[in-house]
């Protein structure tokens, strides 16, 4: 069973800088941080995974290599970052996240289910979950605050009403939004320092037709401390390293 | 030159920050108030590697290095002192004497259990008597078969009253003086002859438990003699050069939340028609912070680069103990300067960050000690022997 959880970049509120003179707010220097809303996603993902789910980290935006990072780091199977010149920020427009989105799944195979957080930020929830379960044809689940899937091909969500929960159910494959909560994971920080051989898969561009360029594998390791040519880790990530280079310069197949 | 971390090192500053923002920050009042960190809190920070984080894999640590020492440092200080000082005690000089000179099985037995934070370690080096002069100490370690007989005390011991392993420095030979008479012991709490007392009231670091700790013929296994008898003295100046460095870090994060507190006051508090922010007198003190805080930034990462390099780093070390702790508390003046009346409140944190910066200046070797220790290294090139 394949699970997608998706971790979008957005921009830290408190590191936006406003403009009085020019009356614009200043994102240059602004701090990305993963939606609160797909944190929560996240620890619903991970938690399936403890009982056998296969997950996919799918990172959104620029600012996400960090997160994905942090999701190897806490045990999500396979990275893919999502990313391209010209897209929006997530805060003003998902539209073209979502199609780039479902093309990478109709490309490379889509997961039974996929996790999003219900809100991109405090303020309102997001329609990336809705309309990319439009687009692809799945039923939704929102406002999930604990999920479970069975072996017959269902997914069951308890999901914050009003005034109280409800049980749902839907048959997979399907997309299932996440509540917001506390926060209560954090990656241990031995499996920080010491992220294992991992590869980072990126998705760009299928939207504005540049198919053919945007497949790329790239090397998602800590690069161990580099001082000229002389390098320092961890045993492990030191033999890792060396080869690396190695074969970057050709002397090892 | 390279000044960019790591990517790993990228990832523990977040991790930190994001649990230090999370589950530090929130509760510091509640932290405060109780004059102890709460058990709870210090399981949450054993479960993910927080208290082992220099030291190497094996050793159950995360392999960080003093990089990720500092980081670790940088972060806790900016939302509680007292809770860097727990874990400064801890990992910088408890655990850090046992990783510099344990042997193997000491390191198995007392510094896994210590970097998973299934115990927590203190370091005891001064005594009433023996403050800055620490060759001075009269705890006395007296050999009888396979033990070391143990009497005396110890004060001013940083996490004393929660630790279960102390590190213990104690004069086998007086004669012999530092070089040769003190010797360092690895002591687990429940020794027979160890008892430990609180020592509250303090002006600052309200929540950092300090202890006094006595020895009444307490048997220590001579197995537990940590490196060489007679060599306890370097130990602890091992130890104590790298903690410095830890502390520089804190003091680094204490400054930071200082300027960041008092810079969005300036820019909310208006007077005269305008925010404060506009007013030079006002500028000059926050210029004046960052200046001090990039500097000491650029001095505490350098020196833990240099730490894991394996090149000398005392001299820089006592420096950046020195220039950080004297740069937090003039850093956190002004912003009690800057938030006038209303930062002399108790209910605003630029009071705590005040009271708790002073301690800087004092533990881990007075900030006249690391002058001397400075003047000490800067004077061996000229052929001259400085003696404090």
């Amino acid at each position: 069973m394949r699970v997608a959880v998706v971790l979008r970049s957005i921009c830290d509120p408190s590191s936006l800088r406003v403009s009085r003179g020019r009356g614009v707010i200043e994102t240059g220097r602004a701090r990305p941080i993963l939606a609160a809303g797909d944190r929560r996603a996240l620890e619903e993902a991970l938690r399936l995974h403890n009982v056998g789910a296969h997950l996919v980290g799918l990172g959104l935006g620029s600012g996400a290599e960090g997160f994905l990072r942090e999701a190897a780091a806490l045990g999500v199977d396979e990275l893919i970052h999502l990313r391209g010149e010209g897209m929006p920020h997530l805060e003003l427009d998902e539209s073209p996240w979502i199609e780039l989105l479902a093309e990478g799944f109709e490309r490379r195979g889509a997961p039974d289910l996929v996790l999003v957080g219900h809100r991109l930020n405090n303020r309102r929830a997001s329609p990336l979950g809705p309309r990319l379960a439009e687009r692809l044809g799945w039923p939704l689940l929102t406002r999930a605050l604990q999920v479970e899937m069975d072996s017959g091909g269902q997914v069951r969500a308890r999901c914050a009403g009003e005034k109280a929960s409800a049980l749902w159910e839907a048959p997979l494959p399907c997309v299932v939004t996440i509540e917001d909560g506390p926060r209560s994971l954090y990656a241990p920080l031995p499996a920080t320092m010491a992220a294992g051989p991992g590869e980072l898969e990126v998705w760009m561009n299928w939207a504005s037709g540049n198919a053919e360029k945007t497949v790329e594998t790239v090397d998602t390791n800590a690069a161990p401390e580099v001082r000229g040519e002389k390098l320092a880790a961890e045993p492990r990530r030191l033999a890792q390293a060396l080869a690396q280079r190695l074969r970057r310069w050709g002397l090892l197949d | 030159m390279d000044f960019s971390f790591s990517p790993s090192h990228e990832l523990l500053r977040q991790v930190v920050r994001d649990f230090a923002q999370q589950e530090i920050l929130l509760r510091t009042a509640e932290i405060e108030e109780a004059k102890h960190i709460p058990r709870d809190l210090v399981q949450k920070m054993a479960q993910l590697g927080l208290l082992g984080v220099p030291f190497p894999i094996q050793y159950g640590g995360a392999g960080a290095g003093e990089i990720g020492y500092c980081i670790l440092m940088e972060e806790l200080g900016k939302v509680s002192t007292s809770v860097a000082a727990l874990v400064g005690a801890h990992i910088g000089i408890g655990s850090m004497a046992i990783y510099l000179d344990g042997s193997e099985e000491q390191k198995r037995k007392y510094l896994t259990p210590l970097t998973r934070g299934e115990k927590i370690a203190a370091f005891s080096l001064t005594e009433p008597h023996a403050g800055s002069d620490a060759a001075a100490i009269r705890l006395s370690a007296r050999r009888e078969g396979n033990h070391f007989v143990l009497n005396g005390s110890k004060i001013w011991v940083t996490n004393g009253p929660i630790a279960d392993v102390v590190t213990v420095f104690a004069a086998t030979d007086p004669s012999l003086g530092p070089r040769g008479g003190i010797t360092a012991f690895i002591l687990e709490k429940d020794t027979p002859g160890f008892s430990v007392g609180k020592i509250d009231e303090k002006m600052g670091i309200l929540a950092s438990e300090t202890g006094e700790l006595v020895f009444e013929d307490c048997r220590v296994p001579a197995d537990n003699v940590l490196g060489q008898v007679g060599q306890g003295f370097l130990t602890a100046m091992k130890a104590l050069d790298v903690g410095r460095l830890g502390l520089g870090a804190a003091s680094l994060g204490g400054a930071q939340a200082a300027l960041e507190a008092c810079a969005r006051y300036a820019a909310l508090r208006e007077q005269f028609g305008t925010p404060i922010a506009q007013k030079q007198a006002v500028q000059f003190m926050i210029a004046d912070s960052l200046a001090e805080i990039e500097a000491l930034r650029s001095l505490i990462y350098r020196t833990a680069w240099m730490v894991d390099t394996q090149q000398d780093f005392t001299r820089l070390s006592a420096i950046c103990k020195l220039f950080g702790s004297e740069a937090a508390s003039r850093v956190a003046d002004r912003a009690v300067q800057i938030h006038g009346a209303l930062g002399y409140l108790r209910d605003y944190p630029v009071e705590r960050m005040y009271r708790d910066a002073r301690i800087g200046e004092i533990f881990e070797g007075t900030n006249e000690i690391q002058r001397i220790i400075i003047a000490a290294d800067l004077f061996q090139e000229y052929g001259v022997r400085v003696n404090p």
